[in-house]
């Protein structure tokens, strides 16, 4: 079975936002509930600093205490499915926010009492229109929103049975991955190895962020000085 | 609703005054040993009364877990945050924190930072913080605090580190 990771290069990332303009294009996530945010901040000590970028979305937990806690309070609407793709089901959210606290990334995001479309008395856009298709897609006030690494374009590849193809054509690739201008993300397979994200992973030492909660994030980041 | 929030907050403010390391602290026992510390006790006995404290607060713990998953202390049915209403905060401030005989020395400072997040935490919700609960200025919380109890093998919930 295919497992989806990101692997981010902080040292290639230079910080021009392009995936989160395209993440916001793509998933309209609400303006105060950002799916994907740009870090930006300095180490050293003059005259030796350095400015880093470390952009930031859901890490799709193989152990996701957003799920866990969900599950615990018997509400049940994070899923994690064999893909290893994290999702929340609007539907069965009830605005709660114990997911926002358990997560060690503050990923999931409380949206706001009212959700607006992108572009008010205009036709709706491709994703607004995909609303009816799955509970996953259809957004909600007062209720959580993240990442869902594309899964609306990831399951149009598992329907029509090209799941191999996820990550090498961009329709089957989340958006953010497809603009970067300098490659810093790549999203692929990690069981197969073969793949361009393990071979990338292997060949730079990527690591996970915040490894001592114990979550194990399925996006990978090279950080400036190797693994920690 | 506005009384109870200032209300609230003034009593926050009173209670700023235990911060970040408690819970540190009291994951390490030393928070125990400090309560049983006395002067010209030697270093053996001091210890020995450290681990016995250290398993009765362990005790307390897993006793006051088990009552609230029982029903037995009421924390209200209210999944949510609300400092007063909300089984979180109830949980938490109230029944291990703020009551008369308190389990744990937990106070809002305890848990919420009094401090700016710095950028390379990367913490994506730093940009909804501070939020305004009355007239304090709510911060965020160092996820590093919950993992002492809430990981693999303690007595809460796990959400860290399964086994």
């Amino acid at each position: 079975m295919a497992k989806f990771v990101r692997v981010i290069d902080t040292e290639r990332c230079f910080g021009c936002r392009s995936c989160v303009a395209a993440c916001a294009v793509e998933n309209h996530f609400t303006p105060e509930a950002p799916w994907n945010v740009m870090m930006e901040y300095e180490t050293g000590n003059y005259p030796n600093v350095a400015r880093n970028f470390v952009t930031m979305n859901c890490m799709h937990c193989e152990h996701p205490s957003c799920k866990a806690v969900c599950d615990h309070i018997g509400v049940h609407a994070i899923s994690k499915n064999e893909f290893g793709v994290v999702l929340v089901d609007y539907e069965k959210c009830i605005g709660c926010g114990y997911c926002d606290l358990t997560c060690p990334y503050g990923v999931p995001q409380l949206n706001g009492a009212k959700l607006e479309q992108l572009y008010p008395g205009a036709e709706k856009t491709p994703y607004e229109q995909m609303a009816n298709l799955s509970p996953l897609h259809r957004k909600k006030a007062k209720t959580v929103e993240k990442c869902t690494f594309c899964w609306h374009k990831l399951e149009k590849a598992v329907s029509a049975g090209k799941v191999d193809q996820i990550g090498k054509l961009p329709e089957y690739t989340p958006t953010c991955d497809l603009v970067c201008p300098v490659n810093a993300r790549i999203f692929g397979d990690i069981d197969d190895p073969t793949s361009t994200v393990s071979a990338y992973i292997a060949k730079k030492h990527a690591t996970q962020l915040k490894k001592e909660f114990g979550t194990q994030p399925q996006v990978y980041y090279v950080l400036n000085g190797g693994d920690y | 609703m506005k009384t109870n929030l200032v209300s609230f907050g003034a009593a926050k403010k009173l209670l700023l005054i235990s911060l970040v390391g408690s819970l540190a602290v009291l994951s390490s026992g030393t928070w125990a040993a400090d309560k049983t510390k006395t002067p010209g006790k030697t270093a053996q006995s001091t210890s020995a009364s450290t681990t016995q404290a250290s398993q009765d607060t362990s005790f307390n713990l897993r006793k006051t877990a088990a009552a609230i998953r029982e029903g037995k202390i009421d924390v209200g049915k209210e999944y949510s945050l609300d400092p007063e209403k909300g089984r979180f905060h109830r949980v938490h401030a109230s029944v291990l924190g703020m009551n008369e005989e308190p389990v744990l020395d937990i106070k809002c400072g305890g848990c919420h930072s009094t401090e700016s997040y710095p950028d390379d935490f990367l913490y994506l919700r730093k940009a909804k913080l501070p939020r305004m609960v009355g007239d304090i200025k709510v911060r965020a919380v160092r996820r590093q605090f919950c993992i002492g109890c809430h990981s693999g093998g303690s007595v809460s919930t796990v959400y860290y580190n399964p086994k």
